[in-house]
Order: C-alpha cells, then sequence, then structure tokens
C-alpha cells in the first residue's frame, strides 16, 4: 500500500525525501527497505531513518508538552525504543504509523507521569473537563516576555492548542499537522475511528469557541 | 457527537464513504449555509494551524543527536548481550554443574556397556538410568526407531528461555577406553568430540577435544 495515497496532497510533499533526485521510489518503500536493512543488523540504515524522522519525531512532542529539552530525550527514547522493537515490525502498518505509535506511547507515559509529580501545582483534568468556550475554562499561561516575542496568531492558536486536553490536542495535531487520515490516528492513538472523530469535532470546536473569545 | 455532526466532520475531513454519502447529500440539500459554515470554520483553524506549527522541527544538535542514539544502542546492546549470558548461565548451569556432568557420564557408562562399539542405533537398550539432583527424574529413556536415536527425558530440570541458543553435539559413536566407564566419544565418522576418563576421585571426567 503506497501511503502516499492516504495524506492529503499538500501534506504528502513535505513528507521526508523518498527518491532524493525525483522520487524515483516511494516514501514507504524507501522506509521498507531500509527496515530490512536495519532487521539484518545494519545500524547505518537505522541511523538514515532516524534522520529521516528526527523531525517529525521532535515537533510531535514538542508540539505536545512544550519544553525543548524534554522533547529531545524523549526523541531519543523514542528511537531507541524503535531500535528494540525493529525486529518485530512487520511491515503491515506504513513505518512511520508505527514509529509515531511509539511516540505516542513514550509522550504519554510522560505526560503520566508528569502529571503524577505535579499533581499538586496543577491539575490538567480542570482543561479536560471544562465545557468548549466556558469563561471558566483556565487558560494555559506564558511569560509575558515569551508572549510579547510571539506574533498575535501564533500566540492565540499555541494557547488555545495548549488549553487542549491531551486527547484532544494530540488528534487534532496528527490530523491538520501530520495530514493523517482516521484509520491511521486510530492505529497511532489506539482507539476507535469513532472516538478520533469525536476527538477531532471537540477540539475543532474549543479551539474556534477560543479563538472567537480572543479576537472579541 | 450526533450523526449529523459526524457526517460533517467525515465530509470536512474527505472522509465520507459510500454509506454516509447519501446522508451528506441530503444534509446538503436541507442547510448549506450550515454545512459551509462549519467547513470554513474548520478550514480556519487547520489552515491558521498549519500556518503556526511545523510538523518537522529538527532537534538541537541533530547530528549529535543521532550519534547518541548509536551510543545508547550500543550500550544496549552491550548490556543485553551481558544479560543473555547471564541468563544462559543461570539456566544451564546443570549442564556445568560437575554433578551433571556425574550424572550424565554414569548414564552414559550404563548406557554404552550394552552397547556395540561405534555402532549404536536399533537393538541397544539403557540398563539403568541416575541422576544425582533428586528433583530430576528420567521419564523415558530408550532407542526410538522412528527417530534413530536414543530419547531421554528428563523432568525436573529448570525452563530453558526461548532465546537461550543450545548446540549439541550429535554423538554417533562410542569406543571404550581406558579405565572401566571410559571411552571416546565420536561426532560422525572418526570426528571425536571428547574422552571421558575417571578422575581423581573416582567420579568420571569429561576432557572436551
Amino acid at each position: 500500500m503506497n501511503f502516499l495515497r492516504l495524506i492529503p496532497s499538500n501534506r504528502a510533499q513535505e513528507l521526508p525525501d523518498a527518491g532524493g533526485d525525483g522520487g524515483e521510489i516511494s516514501v514507504s518503500e524507501r522506509d521498507r527497505q531500509l527496515v530490512e536493512r536495519c532487521q539484518s543488523g545494519d545500524n547505518q540504515a537505522f541511523d538514515q531513518l532516524v534522520t529521516l524522522y528526527r523531525g517529525k519525531v521532535y515537533a510531535m512532542i514538542l508540539n505536545m508538552i512544550h519544553n525543548d529539552a524534554d522533547a529531545w530525550d524523549l526523541s531519543q527514547e523514542v528511537f531507541v525504543k524503535a531500535w528494540k522493537a525493529l525486529p518485530k515490525f512487520e511491515s503491515r502498518s506504513a513505518f512511520y504509523t508505527w514509529l509515531y505509535r511509539i511516540t505516542h506511547n513514550v509522550t504519554y507515559d510522560w505526560i503520566r507521569k508528569r502529571k503524577r509529580v505535579v499533581s499538586g501545582e496543577f491539575d490538567d483534568a480542570l482543561l479536560d473537563e471544562a465545557e468548549p468556550g466556558a469563561l471558566t475554562t483556565p487558560k494555559s499561561s506564558e511569560l509575558p516576555d515569551v508572549a510579547m516575542e510571539r506574533s498575535e496568531l501564533r500566540g492565540k492558536i499555541a494557547q488555545a492548542i495548549k488549553a487542549l486536553s491531551d486527547d484532544h490536542r494530540e488528534v487534532i495535531l496528527l490530523k491538520e499537522i501530520d495530514g493523517l487520515s482516521y484509520q491511521e490516528i486510530a492505529d497511532v492513538v489506539d482507539c476507535s475511528v469513532g472516538t478520533v472523530m469525536s476527538r477531532l469535532f471537540y477540539a475543532r470546536k474549543k479551539l474556534q469557541v477560543a479563538l472567537e473569545e480572543k479576537k472579541s | 457527537m450526533n450523526q449529523k455532526e459526524e457526517i460533517i466532520t467525515r465530509w470536512i475531513d474527505g472522509e465520507l464513504n459510500a454509506e454516509n454519502r447519501a446522508e451528506f447529500d441530503q444534509l446538503m440539500k436541507d442547510d448549506p449555509e450550515f454545512c459551509a459554515r462549519v467547513r470554513q470554520q474548520a478550514e480556519g483553524i487547520g489552515n491558521a494551524m498549519r500556518s503556526e506549527i511545523s510538523n518537522d522541527v529538527q532537534p538541537p544538535y541533530p547530528d549529535f543527536f543521532n550519534s547518541q542514539i548509536q551510543k545508547r544502542i550500543r550500550q544496549e546492546s552491550r548490556q543485553s548481550s551481558a544479560k543473555n549470558s547471564a541468563a544462559g548461565f543461570s539456566v544451564l548451569w546443570w549442564l556445568r554443574s560437575p554433578l551433571t556432568w556425574g550424572a550424565a557420564a554414569l548414564f552414559m557408562i550404563m548406557f554404552f556397556s550394552r552397547n556395540d562399539q561405534r555402532a549404536g542405533g536399533a537393538g541397544s537398550y539403557v540398563v539403568s538410568t541416575y541422576a544425582p539432583d533428586p528433583k530430576v527424574k528420567v521419564e523415558r529413556a530408550e532407542y526410538d526407531d522412528d527417530a534413530e536415536a536414543t530419547i531421554i527425558m528428563l523432568t525436573g530440570l529448570d525452563p530453558i528461555p526461548d532465546d537461550v541458543e543450545i548446540k549439541g553435539r550429535d554423538i554417533t559413536a562410542y569406543e571404550p577406553s581406558g579405565s572401566r566407564g571410559g571411552g571416546i566419544f565420536y561426532a560422525g565418522q572418526d570426528n571425536l568430540v571428547f574422552v571421558m576418563e575417571r578422575g581423581i576421585e573416582g567420579g568420571p571426567e569429561i576432557l572436551v577435544r
């Protein structure tokens, strides 16, 4: 299955270059070949996969947790776990979907642990339980000097996304930023397509309300 | 999320299937403004997100990022092989145990004492078995014509994990040598594997070639 058909064309061209000189082979075929080389013990092939996907993995984590240093460490963790699990990878799904699944697991493990550690300081559940657009929805705060450096739109979007629950944030990022299909998102986050659609719907609703509030 | 919202969401994301296409067409016919408004809002959010958020951000010090991963992989490999060795040692302790070798030797003594020289195979039989560890029992020890081998089934041994590789010797012939119970063991024609002799304390001793 050529996964280029599964993603919107505007996102497809942003995937790591497959051919080098005009894309002679598809991304999935390139990944498959690299994975096979990894499975036969070729560490250089794995290094190539890291180079191809480190930007996407790092961005995905950074967009979820908003911390450079932790995102760097967690990205490392993702690739080490991927290397360990590669012998069992059977290419039934695309490599990047499989890698995103590992990224999801590593990120959520970290979020869960962190929530336990800081549970006395801040309760993210308040964000999860708040009605979309409710005036009492807690807004995540940023340092004033950081906020001033951001453009107005960037600040609004970032704040609105940050105010989403982890589940809603992840799904809308995978859809709008990474261009994954419903089924691919369901595979990554290990839920049904119906749950993906529901999370997407409410994430958009919350973002819409939050952005309109900021406009007014 | 109701049915109407589900269909609208599918439409926005280009995921309408044949099953709900007709429902959407009806919805579009009934309330085109609603459909257009929801789509516009969703597209606005998507465009705003894509204009401000990247799906590909290189981590700081990307070369160092790669080299650290390679370093960790090497460390993990070393730890993994050390662990496997340790696991192999702990699980196969009985193979290295003098008692086990003693048991094996005694077993072989009994077995080969009724066997033709360098022949083995059909017609041979085990006259007695003995295991020094009382937990280990010999359930079966007899020549199997189908397998063309003497099958020895032991119970009471520790389980061996799947990832432990065990390489065995296919002993095909035996030649008595030296004191009683001593002998030379072969794998194939004239391929000497080891020699068993009586040790200083009177017990069997294996001399691996």
